[in-house]
């Protein structure tokens, strides 16, 4: 019974992704593309789960400022790491499907360009939050990057209608029923895979909280001292 | 139009596989990373303590 409670939200997301799977490999094939265009079904809700992520991050960050609980700042630094393994994920299924019917792998048009600079944004922040040893400090920088880098989130997603170009518009409204309901359950999978990712992340953030405190315990004289600002006070103790 | 592309994509069963075992494999990796970062954690939690 405990395993139940336990894993009842990974076993949802196996069935549902695994539905998913199938329903993407038997529904009928798209009239102008073909079986390439069975590519949508994951490169879609990977970037659905990468924006998903991000809005989290963002909401973490503006709560993180509002309250100053730690909690805010380990779910905007679970979210967006996660959010920036599935915005390279929907890159690379991207640049798969776009070598058979674009012609190339890769193009500077809006919509890539766009999702790239998210990317590198996101592995900034992640790269700030490694680079601050202070709690407090790391999570008010990390809050305040993490409010601003969502601004990228609306440019992504519009990008492809604000400037026309490769990349195709968004075909919510025009695709056809068989084909969206695949692809609504290929997101709803997605979204079952992110909360197992995050209920996972959020784990492995809390140990490592307790676990940087416990060595600022063991050791309150080396802990950030490689960072601090060089002090002739110190090095000429060891004269 | 339709058979121009059709005809570009004639092995296009490659390209779904190579992008589902991407997106999957990338998917897999980050668990099984996320579970030895966890172990990790724990191990040195332990040594701590």
């Amino acid at each position: 019974m405990t395993m139940i409670r336990r894993f009842w939200l990974e076993a949802a997301a196996v069935l549902i992704v695994a539905g998913s799977l199938f329903r993407s490999f038997t529904v009928e094939a798209d009239v102008v593309q073909g079986d390439v265009q069975r590519i949508m079904y994951v490169h879609v809700p990977s970037a659905w789960l990468a924006f998903l992520a991000f809005v989290v991050t963002m909401i973490g960050s503006v709560a993180w400022l509002r309250t100053r609980n730690r909690r805010w700042d380990r779910l905007a630094a679970s979210s967006a790491e996660i959010g920036v393994v599935f915005t390279g994920l929907a890159i690379l299924a991207g640049m798969i499907w776009a070598r058979p019917v674009w012609g190339q792998f890769w193009t500077w048009e809006p919509r890539l360009v766009t999702t790239a600079l998210l990317f590198f944004v996101y592995l900034g922040y992640l790269a700030l939050r490694r680079a601050v040893v202070d709690p407090v400090q790391r999570a008010q920088r990390a809050a305040i990057m993490g409010i601003v880098a969502a601004v990228q989130i609306p440019i992504v997603y519009y990008s492809v209608n604000w400037w026309r170009s490769l990349h195709q518009a968004s075909s919510r409204n025009s695709i056809d029923t068989p084909l969206r309901i695949t692809l609504l359950l290929g997101v709803l999978a997605f979204t079952f895979v992110y909360a197992v990712l995050l209920r996972r992340r959020l784990e492995l953030a809390h140990l490592e909280e307790e676990l940087e405190a416990r060595r600022f315990e063991a050791s309150p004289d080396v802990a950030g001292a490689g960072i601090t600002a060089p002090s002739l006070a110190k090095a000429n103790k060891h004269d | 139009m339709i058979d121009l592309v059709a005809a570009q994509v004639d092995n296009a069963w490659w390209y779904v596989t190579v992008a589902y075992i991407v997106i999957l494999g990338g998917m897999a990796a980050f668990v099984a990373w996320l579970g030895f970062r966890t172990r990790r954690a724990r191990r040195e939690l332990e040594q701590l303590s």
